[in-house]
């Protein structure tokens, strides 16, 4: 209501504000709507089992013929039928699997006169050396006197030849190599194609690089003077990897200077009793010695040395078959085998005197298959199979014929040796002491050096002593061995 | 039809020493065999691969030759092929017969 003041002149309206609090209530309503579905699927499985027999079949209905069968049969089958019965005896003997024994056939690939005219006199010229080369394609010949009376007096010459494949694969000459003296021995690296060594009558060893299928200036590498103290080299040898190693640390200790990657090691023997070690490398100009060792000097009888042959490394032999593997053996003139141990020192390297022979050592090898066995030849047909392990020999051949010169084959335990008569080369057995029966080899001259390769097809090298060489290929693959074989 | 064919096989197979007599396709299918499934697949598998390279052979030796025959000599069997353009019939036969 209004207020009256005391005072009251008039009337007066004013406004008035009221509050009023009444609780409010709001509301809302929603609706959600939602759709399910519900689905349902229904499977039905039927399963069907049959079995049939072959007589439900009607093949006539079932099977059809492919198009043209019927005249590809009427083609074929007369010849199939005709190949069926077709003898087969002539099959059966050249079968890989027939049990009598094969005689194997030696079929002649090459005849090469080598002989040039060279020599004095009367003197024919011979076939003094024979060596392929590591890849099969090269063969040097050297050629000149088999037969000195004092000093040599003539030229040595070496005939290189090579396979040409356009000449119908034939050896054809490509390169001669001339010398002051005649080349005694010669010998191709063996994995190192290019690679030729070489002594002389007067002492000299000479390495050759034939890389470029010629001889250019600085590619021959002398060894130094007097090596051989003048005398004849008689053998040459390369050395195969783990030799060449275990020299060539000796040289490193010797000189203290680092070995070059291409470093080889050739060891050559002189009729003066002495062996040469070398070092060579040929791109490097280097023919150093490493050591050198006379042959039974301490015993005061230096022996004409004629042959030698260092141990066979095997890194995967069984330890029941350990043996040293620094082992080498040296033929000689009177007859005698000597084993050496390779040693740092230049001095006699001998540690047992075998022997050996009546007369002069030809040819020694150490065995491929069996390491501690060497077999040696001498001039009197006979072959000899030692052990190192044992002082006198296990086996002893008397040979019908007389024996020039001998090599191994390479996977086998089989010798080729060239003979004085006829029927120029044998092969044997060395395990079982026979004969491998061989056809082809005719002939009927002196062998004066064999060599053989085994790329490929085996082939062997004979030069004779009228200067003639001869290439035979020969199927060794066929030559049966047993287990017995390769265990002497 | 089926009949000539069946009967060709019989006929080889009944040859002294035959072991069996396998047809194959083009493809190195065996269509007909006197074997097994497995053994005539496995031959046939072979056999077309060498075929198809003793054939390679003969033409890069002579062009103008083909290969009409082949015979595969081993210890126990000898295989003779007869190739064509779109078969090969192989016959195994027995080497010891």
């Amino acid at each position: 209501m209004s207020t009256f003041s005391g005072y009251d002149s008039e009337a007066v309206g004013f406004e008035s504000i009221e509050s009023k609090k009444k609780p409010e209530t709001t509301c809302g309503t929603q609706t959600n709507y939602t759709n399910s579905g519900v689905g349902c699927q229904t499977n039905s499985t039927t399963d069907i089992g049959c079995t049939a027999s072959s007589k439900d079949f009607d093949r006539k209905s079932t099977h059809t013929t492919p198009p043209g069968l019927n005249e590809f049969l009427r083609k074929v089958v007369p010849g199939m039928m005709e190949q069926l019965d077709q003898k087969d005896l002539e099959y059966r003997y050249n079968s890989s699997d027939s049990e009598e024994e094969d005689v194997l056939n030696a079929k002649l690939f090459q005849e090469l006169k080598v002989q040039d005219g060279i020599g004095s006199g009367d003197h024919q010229s011979s076939v003094l050396g024979v060596t392929w080369s590591s890849a099969g394609n090269s063969l040097a010949v050297s050629i000149g006197q088999l037969q000195h009376d004092t000093w040599c007096q003539n030229s040595g010459l070496i005939k290189v030849y090579t396979l040409k494949r356009s000449g119908g694969d034939k050896f054809a000459h490509s390169l001669d190599i001339t010398e002051k003296n005649c080349v005694t021995v010669l010998k191709y690296h063996p994995s190192v194609a290019a690679l030729l060594a070489y002594g002389t009558t007067s002492g000299e060893v000479v390495l050759c690089n034939l890389m470029n299928g010629n001889l250019e200036e600085g590619t021959q590498l002398t060894s130094p003077c007097d090596c051989h103290n003048s005398r004849r080299v008689s053998a040459l040898q390369w050395a195969d990897a783990p030799l060449a190693n275990r020299y060539l640390i000796m040289q490193i200790h010797n000189n203290g200077k680092r070995r070059g990657a291409a470093d080889q090691v050739l060891t050559s023997s002189g009729s003066d009793g002495s062996i040469n070690v070398w070092q060579v490398n040929s791109n490097l100009k280097v023919f150093e010695s490493i050591v050198k060792y006379q042959i039974n000097s301490t015993r005061k009888t230096t022996p004409d040395i004629t042959c030698f042959d260092y141990i066979k490394s095997y890194p995967l032999r069984s330890s029941n078959d350990r043996l040293p593997d620094d082992i080498f053996v040296v033929g000689s003139k009177c007859g005698r085998l000597y084993l050496c141990k390779i040693s740092s020192e230049s001095s006699d390297p001998v540690y047992e005197v075998l022997d050996g022979h009546r007369t002069c050592v030809l040819d020694v090898a150490f065995s491929m298959q069996k390491c501690n066995i060497f077999v040696s030849v001498s001039m009197d047909s006979e072959v000899r199979v030692h052990d190192v392990l044992q002082s006198g020999p296990i086996r002893v051949m008397f040979l019908d014929h007389p024996v020039s010169c001998l090599t191994w084959l390479p996977t086998m335990p089989c010798v080729v040796m060239g003979l004085t008569q006829e029927d120029l080369i044998k092969l044997y057995n060395v395990s079982s002491g026979k004969e491998v029966p061989v056809e082809g080899f005719s002939g009927n001259v002196c062998v004066t050096s064999v060599s053989v390769s085994h790329v490929g097809s085996c082939r062997i090298a004979a030069g004779d002593a009228e200067g003639r060489l001869r290439i035979w290929e020969v199927p060794t693959r066929r030559i049966k061995m047993t287990a017995d074989d390769l265990d002497f | 039809m089926a009949t000539e064919v069946e009967e060709t096989i019989k006929r080889i197979q009944a040859h002294k020493g035959v072991m069996g007599v396998v047809i194959v396709n083009h493809e190195g299918i065996p269509i007909k065999s006197s074997l097994d499934n497995a053994t005539s697949v496995l031959y046939s598998g072979l056999i077309s691969q060498l075929t198809e390279k003793a054939r390679n052979v003969v033409r890069e030796m002579d062009s103008t030759n083909e290969l009409t025959f082949l015979r595969v000599r081993s210890r126990r069997h000898e295989i003779l092929i007869a190739p064509d353009r779109e078969f090969i019939l192989i016959v195994i036969q027995n080497t010891s017969d």
